[in-house]
C-alpha cells in the first residue's frame, strides 16, 4: 500500500469534519486528544527526531483528526487513530525530506545538538543508523522498542497485514544489527 | 508506558535490544509542549488552522524560546534544501551564467541620509554567512540586494556568535529576490541590549535553476555631533 492510500485509509475511514460542530463535540474532541497528546508528540519525536518538527507535524495530525473527528465512533480508539495519523504526517515528512536532505549543516553548527530527540537518537551507531531505515520501517520500529507493542498490535495499529508488520521489522533489525557488528 | 520494558526481548541479539531500549528510553524526552495543547485548544474554534507555516511568515517575533527553536528547523531545512540544489548544474536559466561560474556579488548599497554603513558581507551561493557587530548596536538597518530567484533568509541576534540555541533571542526576515537585484531596507530596534550579530543564507527552490547572489549591508545610525560648548 503506497504512503498516500494509507494516509487516505486512515482518515476516509471516519470522513471529513462538517461545519457548527456542537461545543459538546469540540469538548471530547480536546479532552480525548489532549489525553493522548503527549504520546502523540514523542511518537513524533522519535520518528523525525527532531523536536520542532513533531510539534509541527502533531498539529497537522490534530488539523487532520478534528476534520475527521465528527465520525468518530468509539472514544477508546482514539489513541490508536491518533498515532495512525501521526506516523503518516511524519512518513510523508520524512519522504519529503529524503528527497532534498543529504547533508546535515544543523550538525556542522551545532544548531540543534540539544534537541532531545535528536540527542536520544545519536546515542550510539544503531540510533544513528534509524536514519537510514525507510519511514514504514521507522515506524514499526519506534512502536515495537518504544511502545512495547506486540507485532499484533502493531499490525492493527497501522492498519497492515501482519506479514508486513514481520519483514519491516525483519529487514529493519537486520540492518541495524549489522552497526552493531561493526 | 513500558513496564517491562527491560525484560521484553525482540531480537536474538541482546546487544541490539539493549541498544534500541536505551535509545527509546521515555525519560529523556520530553512530553508535549504546552504550546501544543494550546494548539489543540484552538483547533476546535478554528478549524481552518493550518498550523505553524516555516516560511509563509516574514517576520518571526523576538525573544521567545519556542521561536528561536523553530528557527533552528529553519535552518535544518534550510541545509537539506541546499544540499540539492548546491549541487545541481547551474548554467541555464534565467540570469544563470553560461560559464556555471558563481554569480558576483552584487555591491553594497549606499546607507540614507541619517544612516551610516557599518558592515556588509555577502554570499553567491548557498553558504550560510554572517557578521558580528562591532561594537554592538541597539538599532540598525539591514539593507539587502539580491539577485536570483529564491529567497534570502536574514537572522538578527542579541548574542554573537552563529550559533542557535534555543533560548537565543532571534529575528529572522525573508526577503524575496529578483532578477535584477531587489533592493528591500527593514529599520530594526532591539527590544533590549543590543544587535551583535547578523547572518544570512540563501533558500533556493528545488526547481531553482541559478544561485541567488547577495549582499547583506548593515547601517547604524548617524552620530549626531554634540553641540559645540564654544559656540
Amino acid at each position: 500500500m503506497s504512503l498516500a492510500t494509507e494516509v487516505q485509509v486512515a482518515e476516509g475511514a471516519i470522513g471529513p469534519a462538517a461545519e457548527g460542530e456542537s461545543s459538546a463535540l469540540s469538548a471530547e474532541f480536546v479532552r480525548l486528544a489532549a489525553r493522548h497528546l503527549d504520546g502523540a508528540f514523542k511518537l513524533a519525536g522519535y520518528l523525525l527526531g527532531d523536536s520542532g518538527e513533531a510539534e509541527d507535524a502533531v498539529q497537522e495530525a490534530l488539523i487532520r483528526a478534528w476534520r475527521a473527528w465528527p465520525r468518530m465512533r468509539d472514544p477508546d480508539s482514539v489513541g490508536p487513530w491518533l498515532d495512525r495519523i501521526v506516523a503518516n504526517v511524519c512518513k510523508t515528512r520524512i519522504g519529503a525530506r529524503r528527497r532534498v536532505r543529504s547533508i546535515a549543516l544543523n550538525d556542522e553548527l551545532g544548531v540543534v545538538a540539544a534537541d532531545p530527540f535528536r540527542a536520544a537518537l545519536a546515542r550510539d551507531a544503531v540510533g544513528r543508523a534509524l536514519e537510514r531505515l525507510s519511514p514504514e520501517q521507522r515506524v514499526v520500529v519506534v512502536l515495537r522498542y518504544w511502545r512495547d507493542m506486540p507485532l499484533e498490535q502493531i499490525a492493527t495499529r497501522l492498519e497492515l497485514p501482519l506479514g508486513t508488520v514481520k519483514s519491516r521489522l525483519h529487514y529493519a533489525l537486520r540492518l541495524l544489527g549489522r552497526e552493531i557488528d561493526r | 508506558m513500558k513496564l517491562f520494558r527491560r525484560t521484553a526481548r525482540h531480537t536474538s541479539d541482546p546487544r541490539l535490544d539493549e541498544s534500541l531500549h536505551d535509545i527509546f528510553e521515555d525519560r529523556r524526552t520530553p512530553g508535549a509542549p504546552e504550546a501544543l495543547y494550546e494548539f489543540l485548544r484552538e483547533v476546535p474554534v478554528n478549524s481552518a488552522e493550518r498550523g505553524r507555516g516555516r516560511f509563509g511568515i516574514a517576520w518571526h517575533g523576538l525573544g521567545r524560546a519556542g521561536r528561536a527553536a523553530s528557527l533552528a528547523v529553519v535552518v535544518v531545512l534550510v541545509a537539506g534544501v541546499l544540499a540539492v540544489t548546491v549541487g545541481l548544474p547551474r548554467t541555464i536559466g534565467p540570469g544563470g551564467s553560461a560559464t556555471g561560474e558563481p554569480q558576483p556579488i552584487p555591491s553594497a548599497p549606499a546607507a540614507p541620509a541619517g544612516w551610516s554603513f557599518q558592515a556588509s558581507f555577502g554570499s553567491g551561493g548557498g553558504l550560510w554567512v554572517g557578521t558580528n557587530l562591532l561594537p554592538p548596536a541597539p538599532r540598525i538597518a539591514i539593507h539587502v540586494v539580491c539577485k536570483g530567484p529564491d529567497e534570502v533568509a536574514v537572522f538578527v541576534a542579541t548574542d554573537p556568535g552563529m550559533h542557535l540555541p534555543d533560548t537565543r533571542p532571534v529575528q529572522a526576515l525573508v526577503l524575496s529576490c529578483d532578477p535584477e537585484g531587489k533592493e528591500s531596507r527593514v529599520e530594526m530596534t532591539a527590544p533590549s541590549g543590543a544587535f551583535q550579530q547578523v547572518s544570512a543564507v540563501g533558500i533556493p527552490s528545488p526547481a531553482s535553476l541559478v544561485d541567488t547572489s547577495y549582499v547583506v549591508s548593515i547601517e547604524v545610525p548617524s552620530v549626531t555631533p554634540a553641540p559645540s560648548a564654544s559656540s
